[in-house]
């Protein structure tokens, strides 16, 4: 309403053409936003415009209240009690960098842990799109001390990462349920681009798939994923049936990995 | 009388001036630790702080402090988390003593035993080489997180290293005769100072008494070995890092109990594939969860020390 | 290894030889007296002050490069400063007999034969690892007085060099770097007229580290103080050595009572802020140094407030704001306050531009100072009744207009012509409830980084416009607890940049000062951080982030011209005359607040490389001649 008092106040002269639909005026969605965050707004403009968005209780995301390490904050996103996940996007609203990872469930349960930076106290959310277009919202706030950005990874001091980098240690795991767990961590620095002297490195996908091609699931890390990467995923009974796993993966400097993991 | 723009926002200032009428009374206070030194034998005295995390109520008194009187001297054993302390603590010996303080040991490098060196002489102030590395390179960072948790009980505080470097074994000082005991496990140095005298044994951090142990910089299995060391020493009286004084070795063997199950919950939890998340979740065992701050401390040593427990569980597979 | 062979045959040879290289600049060299500072607004030859002139109005009377032509122009040479220090460049070169002095990043001058591009000599201040500039490790630009050059440096010192050689003449450390002072504003030279003495006038900067600000008068020959001015009500100046009187109010009433504090007053009236970090202007008939003083510190309002207490009682005085600063004894004879206690961090340094102009209504002349504020509004206020030093220096009424000169302002509708004051909207960030790390937020714009910043506005007497380099841009904004700790910075509030417009974030804005009314503007995807330059030939020079040099009719703001120079322009353009010609100059290389400050604008300024270099343009002979 100022806005609009104000440039008549000015007194433009000529024909302006404001970009009206970016502008501070659009309606105000924080207020049905349950985490209550104000950049809600301009994440469902950047992410989810024109499409149809639900917070949705039955997206879960576990992460500790307060987190110790800005450099590597845990959690957990589970979308599998919904039906027909096709993707998951992982947000943090206060990151300089708010894409965090992207998933695609595959034969996966829609649901991966693994830890990830944050610059300052944020909300961390998940959203789930079913296969009517729908994303699915939900998520959780986390405060921190912050830096976990721009601070350089840990190992940038020491020459291990070069000679270890890409390396995958995975190990599975039978779930009393008859599914399985599989816990997959590769030797990467994961630069985020913002710490001074440091270029973007990180690893950009991550599939996993049985020995037939059959896709598990297709990880997309984004910079704020933590360094040295570690994902836990879940497979359901029959899914698997005890057959050998294939990890491959890039990162955005062309390196490859491929490992196997035998149940 | 609340001008009309602001009329609105009338709860919200009221419920500041409430907050701002309490601060100013913790302010009146003037920042006073009352730090009261309490005599445990002869010449031995000890301040005991809060079984806390850190706060703007505790100002970052939750840390042991103590100090022994010899003929010639006042030999110091850590100065406390702030200035402010250091020089309460400071006015406290003179409340005891004439005598000029000697000498000022840093038992370890965490921030609550050492920033109060500030208000001692520059010369007085001691500790083992490794410690003196460690509030060099660590310093500044623990310094900045003290004042956001602690607040203006930091005003003026700063990071005084010492520059006497002390070494295991005998020490002659100040009319006392000590034994400076070098251990490792709570952090990558941590000394122990025994009072020949009176068999007082200040055990810094690696003993907790009632209080859950702290482990940014542990490492849980030389922590077990000190202990298994530590209660092959006899002593009088033992003042723990944080808690109360004891005359026998239940804190030794009450933090022995909490490490080694810790240890074992990492251990055992990662083999089984267990996410951080999970751990996290996870409830304290009854023996466990009435030490002070127990929840909050376990949840902290999960961060800490859960992803070296799983990098070992993924590297040796199944 | 040759080097002893020849040493023992050849000594005068050898000696010869540097005399003759030493000797190029150093004969060339002709001493800078008042005059020539006083005139530079009229004389083309030369560039002898930041400003262009005394009045700080940026226009040249030049016309040889015009609107006809100017399409035409070509670079005559580029220098790269060098090294691996590329940050940004935000300096404003000096010209003088045909060498250009110009700073750059991490406090380093140099001189450079202005016709060829050829380096004559450098200077580079060896820095402390612990300086704390808030907003990246740039310099603005150098004065010139005598046979000297000075230039302030990060560890909160000033330097004068040899014009002729670059050496240091003298250095004076003027605050504790550690604790947050450091310097990043041009120096400027005024003439006393009650003592006749020449002065070297600058500030300091640390208004983010809870500083309190300083302006600072010494003599140009040895650096020796004359007088110094705190800006925070109630602090005590010097006069030639001694305490002199306090600043405003000696009780300091703009800022709460604290009885329990050994000051009497609130924890942040010792680290009050209101540095004067930019560069002053000079009013010669009254005798006038005419600046800008920063934000208050912390930026947090309630720790400027008394509890309970609405902060539009508590004016943090005299913090962003105009200040009018008596040349001879350092005392504040006015101050027009652009933001009462300021909760944005909105600060007050930004250029001011002395201009007469005809009232409208009344048909006088009136001088008068004109003001681009970063909380939006362009200000136009009475300096006369400012410089006339009577009474209680605050006087919001010498307010003659206040307009918005951006969109989207959120944090006042106006201001008052009445009172002089802003009619506020609510937007204050509120104060964090009991128990609570942070407060609600709040959307503000302009964010701290201002509707304009530190890049200089300039003036067209041709047109009667003035020339705003402008953003459109937002901020989500809360208060945070704090506590003051030496060295760190202090201001109680967080927050994340964001965009205001899609298409836009710069806006190169036309005003008229009678009027408000915009007569043009021209967008820019990326923010404008580089100051405006008019000319006679009916131009306006500046640069883009996204590292264009750019000419506009300044009539109608058509770009006639434009020139790719390799990495961000964040640096101020100049124009002279030599050899018939004129040039234009200005430095690349991006940096600045912008980057440092994150959210929206980190992630588009990514796209800008780094790079540090003074680009030096003209027409090709045939062209200039038709």
């Amino acid at each position: 309403m100022h806005f609009i008092s104000l440039m008549a106040g000015a007194a433009l002269a000529g024909a302006l053409s404001f970009c009206v639909g970016a502008a501070a005026e659009a309606p105000h969605p924080a207020a049905v936003d349950p985490l209550g965050s104000p950049r809600w707004g301009d994440l469902q403009r950047a992410f989810f415009s024109a499409v149809p968005v639900v917070f949705d209780d039955r997206v879960k995301v576990a992460a500790p209240a307060v987190a110790e390490n800005p450099q590597s904050v845990p959690v957990a996103v589970d979308a599998g009690a919904l039906t027909g996940v096709e993707e998951v996007l992982v947000l943090a609203d206060f990151n300089p960098i708010v894409k965090v990872l992207r998933f695609v469930p595959g034969r996966a349960r829609a649901s991966l842990a693994f830890r990830l930076k944050l610059q300052q106290s944020s909300p961390i959310r998940a959203a789930a799109r079913t296969a009517d277009g729908v994303w699915h919202l939900g998520g959780t706030r986390v405060t921190t001390t912050g830096g976990g950005c721009t601070r350089p990874s840990a190992g940038t001091g020491s020459p291990r990462w070069q000679q270890r980098l890409n390396e995958v240690s995975a190990r599975r795991w039978p779930r009393a349920d008859g599914g399985e767990r599989i816990r997959v961590q590769v030797i990467h620095p994961m630069d985020t681009g913002l710490a001074d002297g440091i270029p973007v490195f990180h690893l950009e996908t991550l599939e996993l798939a049985d020995r037939d091609g059959q896709r598990l699931m297709v990880i997309e890390p984004f910079e704020p994923v933590a360094e040295n990467p570690l994902f836990t995923i879940e497979a359901a009974v029959g899914v698997l049936d005890q057959r050998p796993l294939r990890i491959a993966g890039r990162d955005n400097n062309g390196n490859s990995l491929q490992a196997e993991v035998a149940p | 009388m609340i001008p009309a723009p602001l009329r609105r926002h009338a709860p919200l200032l009221f419920a500041l001036l409430v907050l701002l009428t309490l601060r100013s009374a913790a302010r009146a206070d003037a920042f006073d630790y009352h730090l009261e030194p309490h005599r445990i034998a002869d010449g031995v005295y000890v301040l005991i702080g809060r079984t806390e995390d850190f706060s703007v109520e505790n100002g970052g008194n939750i840390v042991n402090t103590g100090f022994l009187v010899g003929s010639e001297g006042v030999v110091v054993i850590d100065s406390g988390p702030s200035r402010r302390y250091g020089e309460q603590l400071r006015a406290a010996i003179a409340g005891v003593t004439p005598l000029p303080v000697v000498l000022v040991i840093n038992t370890h490098h965490h921030p609550d035993h050492i920033l109060g060196n500030q208000a001692f002489p520059a010369d007085t102030l001691a500790a083992i080489p490794a410690t003196i590395r460690g509030i060099q390179t660590a310093g500044p960072g623990f310094l900045d997180n003290m004042y956001r948790l602690n607040g203006d009980w930091m005003r003026d505080t700063e990071i005084a290293v010492p520059r006497r470097a002390l070494a295991a074994g005998r020490l002659e000082v100040g009319g006392r005769a000590l034994e400076l005991i070098v251990r490792d496990g709570h952090t990558a140095s941590d000394l122990m100072v025994l009072d020949q005298a009176t068999g007082t044994l200040f055990a810094a951090d690696l003993v907790f008494n009632g209080r859950t142990p702290t482990t940014p910089d542990a490492d849980l299995a030389r922590w077990l070995a000190s202990l298994d060391q530590l209660e092959q020493r006899p002593f009088k009286q033992l003042v723990p890092g944080h808690g109360p004084v004891s005359t026998a070795a239940a804190p030794i063997r009450q933090t022995r109990r909490y490490l080694q199950w810790l240890d074992r919950t990492l251990h055992d939890s990662a083999e089984q594939g267990m996410d951080m998340t999970e751990l996290l979740g996870q409830a304290l065992p009854a023996a466990f969860a009435n030490l002070a701050v127990a929840a909050a401390e376990y949840r902290r040593s999960v961060f800490h020390l859960y992803p070296k427990a799983e990098q070992a569980a993924l590297a040796h597979g199944p | 290894m040759r080097f002893p062979e020849i040493l023992p045959f050849k000594p005068r040879a050898v000696a010869i030889a540097l005399t003759a290289v030493l000797s190029l600049p150093a004969a060339a060299v002709t001493n800078v007296g008042w005059d020539d500072i006083a005139n530079d607004d009229q004389t083309t030859a030369d560039v002898l002050s930041y400003g262009l002139g005394l009045k700080a109005q940026r226009h040249s009377p030049l016309a040889t490069i015009s609107t006809g032509n100017v399409a035409n122009l070509v670079p005559a040479w580029s220098f790269s400063f060098g090294g691996e220090k590329q940050r940004g460049q935000e300096g404003q070169a000096l010209i003088k007999d045909g060498v250009i002095y110009i700073t750059a990043s991490y406090s380093r001058m140099f001189a450079i034969d202005a016709r060829t591009g050829k380096r004559l000599w450098e200077y580079n201040h060896r820095l402390p690892d612990d300086i704390r500039p808030c907003c990246d490790v740039v310099n603005r630009g150098p004065a010139i007085y005598g046979d000297k050059v000075f230039f302030g440096t990060l560890d909160a010192a000033m330097v004068a060099l040899d014009r002729a050689t670059g050496k240091v003449v003298w250095k004076k450390k003027f605050g504790d770097h550690k604790v947050g002072y450091t310097m990043t504003g041009a120096p400027f030279i005024v003439k006393d007229s009650t003592s006749g003495k020449v002065l070297l006038v600058h500030g300091s900067s640390g208004d983010e580290f809870g500083v309190v600000g300083w302006l600072f008068a010494r003599d140009p020959d040895t650096g020796e103080e004359v007088w110094a001015r705190p800006l925070v009500e109630g602090h005590m100046g010097r006069l030639n050595g001694r305490d002199s009187t306090t600043t405003g109010d000696a009780k300091a009433p703009s800022w709460p009572n604290d009885p329990t504090a050994p000051t009497g007053k609130v924890e942040a009236w010792s680290h009050g802020g209101g540095a004067p970090w930019q560069t002053a202007s000079f009013d010669v008939a009254t005798n006038t140094i005419i600046i800008g003083a920063g934000n208050p510190a912390p930026w947090n309002t309630w720790k400027r407030t008394a509890p309970g207490d609405d902060p539009r009682n508590w004016d943090s005085l005299f913090t962003s704001g105009q200040a009018y600063v008596d040349a001879a004894t350092g005392e504040l004879k006015g101050f027009f306050q652009h933001t009462p206690n300021d909760a944005w961090d909105f600060s007050g340094n930004n250029s001011l531009v002395l201009f007469e102009y005809q009232d409208p209504k009344s048909g006088k002349q009136i001088n008068a100072t004109a003001h681009a504020d970063r909380n939006g509004f362009f200000f136009v206020t009475d300096r006369d009744q400012l410089a006339a030093g009577a009474g209680y220096p605050n006087k919001p009424t010498a307010l003659i207009g206040a307009w918005p000169f951006v969109d989207g302002i959120t944090w006042a509708s106006g201001f008052d012509l009445a009172t002089g004051r802003p009619i506020e909207q609510g937007n204050r960030p509120p104060a964090p409830k009991d128990g609570v790390d942070k407060g609600d937020t709040v959307f503000v714009s302009p964010p701290f980084l201002g509707g304009t910043n530190w890049q200089p506005m300039s003036y067209s007497p041709q047109t009667g416009l003035f020339y705003i380099p402008g953003n459109h841009w937002a901020m989500d904004y809360w208060s945070e607890h704090l506590t003051y700790k030496a060295g760190s910075a202090y201001l109680g509030q967080g927050f994340r940049i964001k965009r205001l417009f899609d298409d836009h974030v710069g806006i190169l804005r036309a005003i008229d000062p009678l009027t408000g009314t915009i007569a043009w503007e021209h967008k820019e995807q990326f923010p404008l951080w580089a100051g405006t330059l008019t000319t006679a030939g009916g131009l306006l020079f500046t640069g883009t982030s996204d590292g264009f040099v750019k000419a506009f009719d300044a009539k109608n703001g058509h770009e006639l011209w434009k020139f790719q120079t390799g990495s961000g322009v964040v640096s101020v353009p100049v124009t002279w005359e030599m050899d018939g010609e004129q040039y234009v100059g200005i430095q690349s290389g991006y940096g600045g607040a912008v980057p440092l400050w994150g959210g929206d604008m980190a992630e588009l300024t990514k796209q800008v490389t780094q790079g540090g270099s003074m680009w030096v343009f003209k027409l090709p002979r045939q062209v200039a001649a038709n």
